[in-house]
């Protein structure tokens, strides 16, 4: 804002002394408080570095901006609008806002915003460039007025000529001509259906619907014709149920999947056997391996525990593929899990752990379970395996208990006698010591001052007063 | 920026054609804003008593921030004042024109410190280097670099 034009006469104070106009952006010194225009100030501080008014030394650093109240002064001034026309009035910092916004003289740029021109505000609507908008009369295409001269050429000729019966007619009713004009050239209704003739519409009626041979069959393509369209229909309805059929079969055949995955081992012996109650095997061979254990455990207690207790396991820890399968020995001949008990080193041999981690896990071979029953039978067997597992746990580890109280009392004994005899040993040791002591302090009594190397030892004395003296012995 | 010379000078026009010069200064012509000239007098009891001098102010485009260029006119009849400060060929040695100029002084301002100059001159005489520095003297006083002494008003 270069300048303003100001209405009313301004009070002297708020005038700067540089350009003598009201200050714009006012700024005032810390040094001596003089107030001057920002722009103002600048430029005399270019030119010399002291207060224009007092000339006490300035610089930029030392200019602020005025006090608020300064500001609001000056920016209530009332100016006039700068358009010479427009008789608006208002504060100075109104101004801006008002020559943005509302004031109709002033100049804006063309609303198209392709164009540089600058045109009053109050004469936008009316505004003509080369970039407006102008729609076509002809073909209501809207077109910059620049391109518009182009456009009317090719839009022309209003009236067109029709190529057949050169009669003229407007553009919008062409397509309406096309049907209607007799000298056109048509090809025969029952085209579709095979007649090849060609000819000017005038002609078609009275001179070959008489002769067209498909127009004699008439009713027969007609009727065929319906006919066709049913079949297709149904058709069509058929191939939608036959995709809704092979949708449910996918869903069905993932299911089966799904089970079949889910039953693993269990899906095709348990149909192909028939039901096989196992739970009294397990139950017979757990009472069986029972007394064998307890034997063992008893009769040689130290070596052979730790060897003969995995028994009871063994069935469920299968030594080997060929008779992983199938742990029950009542149910297959072929295999027995009993001889192995007797030889230590059958046992160690399938107890070695690498043999069980390094063992090829089969689908089909999960020992000991009999795939030959039912799901709910091997697991009724299983949980009744468990439960006398436990059972039998339960009484190894009481006899155990039993066999080493026995054990800890044999032992007791055997130790009180031992100290008895260590007691029996350590009278005779002290009577021996007694003598000999009586014996050297006997012999100290004849010589009581013999210096030498020996040093005295109470330790072979036990019981006995320290001997100061020298001991030899 | 040279419209706020302008428009300052038109301000200052403004003002002296409302509320009209200070005494014994008359604006002699201000047809544009590159010069201007006024006459001056010497009211009162001074050496000067009755003689009309005429000032030539010079503004370039950054006035007011640069000091116009002052001199009296000593062509068509016209004498200056003879002065310690004031050379034959009209130019003045004031520091106000020169380095002490200040943006807030204006044209009648710059008058008035010439007329007083004037009213307090004790013995009419022209500068001692007065020959010499005429003989080389530039147009424009503003290109001549004053030696101030104590004695300038």
């Amino acid at each position: 804002m270069a300048s303003y034009n100001y209405v009313d006469p301004t009070n002297s104070n708020l005038v700067c002394c540089i350009c003598r106009t009201p200050f714009l952006d006012p700024v005032s010194t810390l040094t001596c408080g003089h107030t001057f225009c920002r722009a103002c100030i600048v430029e005399a501080l270019q030119h010399s570095s002291q207060c224009p008014v007092d000339r006490l030394p300035l610089t930029l650093e030392e200019v602020v901006s005025a006090n608020s109240i300064v500001r609001s002064l000056v920016d209530e001034l009332v100016v006039e609008c700068p358009s010479p026309e427009c008789p608006h009035t208002c504060q100075r910092q109104l101004l801006a806002g008002h020559l943005r916004d509302s004031c109709s003289y002033a100049e804006v740029p063309c609303p198209t915003g392709e164009c540089d021109q600058l045109i009053p505000r109050k004469d936008m609507e009316s505004h003509r460039c080369g970039h407006t908008l102008i729609t076509c009369h002809e073909c209501g295409t809207q077109l910059s007025s620049e391109d518009f001269k182009d456009h009317e050429a090719e839009c022309l000729p209003v009236s067109l000529v029709c190529d057949f019966c050169s009669a003229e007619y407007s553009r919008d009713l062409q397509s309406s001509h096309a049907e209607t004009c007799s000298e056109a050239i048509i090809s025969c209704v029952h085209a579709s259906n095979g007649c090849s003739w060609k000819g000017k519409r005038r002609s078609f009626t009275p001179k070959h619907i008489p002769s067209c041979p498909y127009e004699a069959i008439k009713g027969f393509l007609s009727l065929h014709e319906s006919k066709m369209a049913d079949l297709r229909e149904e058709n069509l309805g058929l191939r939608n149920k036959i995709d809704a059929l092979q949708g449910h079969l996918q869903n069905a055949t993932r299911d089966l999947h799904a089970a079949k995955t889910a039953l693993g081992p269990w899906y095709t012996q348990s149909l192909a056997h028939s039901i096989v109650e196992r739970s009294p095997h397990v139950q017979q061979r757990v009472t069986s391996s029972t007394p064998h254990v307890t034997e063992s455990t008893v009769s040689s207690p130290a070596p052979s525990t730790s060897a003969d207790t995995p028994d009871i396991f063994a069935p469920y820890f299968p030594e080997d593929e060929s008779f992983s399968a199938q742990a029950s020995p009542e149910q297959l001949s072929s295999f027995s899990w009993r001889p192995l008990h007797g030889t230590s080193s059958n046992i160690s041999q399938a107890w070695d752990p690498a043999s069980l981690t390094s063992r090829p896990v089969a689908q089909n071979n999960i020992a000991p379970l009999d795939l030959s029953t039912t799901l709910e039978g091997s697991l009724s067997g299983l949980r009744q395996s468990v439960v006398s597992l436990s059972a039998s746990m339960d009484s190894f580890g009481r006899r155990n208990e039993i066999a080493l109280t026995n054990e800890a009392l044999r032992v007791n004994e055997e130790i009180r006698s031992l100290r008895a005899n260590i007691h029996g040993l350590r009278m005779q040791v002290h009577a021996i010591m007694m003598d000999r002591n009586a014996q050297v302090t006997g012999r100290m009594q004849e010589m009581p001052s013999v210096d030498g190397p020996w040093t005295a030892s109470s330790r072979f004395i036990p019981g006995g007063p320290p001997v100061p003296s020298i001991t030899k012995l | 920026m040279a419209s706020i010379s302008a428009r300052r000078l038109a301000k200052e026009l403004h003002e002296i054609q409302t509320e009209g010069c200070p005494v014994g200064i008359n604006l002699l012509q201000a047809d544009d804003f590159a010069a201007w000239q006024f006459t001056i007098e010497v009211m009162g009891e001074s050496l000067y008593q009755g003689e009309v001098f005429t000032l030539l102010f010079r503004f370039d485009k950054h006035y007011p921030i640069s000091s116009p260029a002052v001199q009296f006119v000593v062509t068509d009849g016209k004498t200056s004042p003879v002065h310690p400060h004031v050379y034959s060929n009209g130019h003045i040695c004031a520091s106000i024109l020169g380095n002490e100029w200040s943006p807030v002084l204006s044209v009648i301002a710059v008058c008035l410190t010439l007329q007083s100059m004037l009213a307090s001159c004790k013995k009419k005489e022209r500068p001692p280097d007065n020959d010499r520095y005429v003989r080389h003297a530039p147009d424009n006083p503003k290109k001549t670099q004053f030696h101030y002494d104590g004695n300038s008003p």
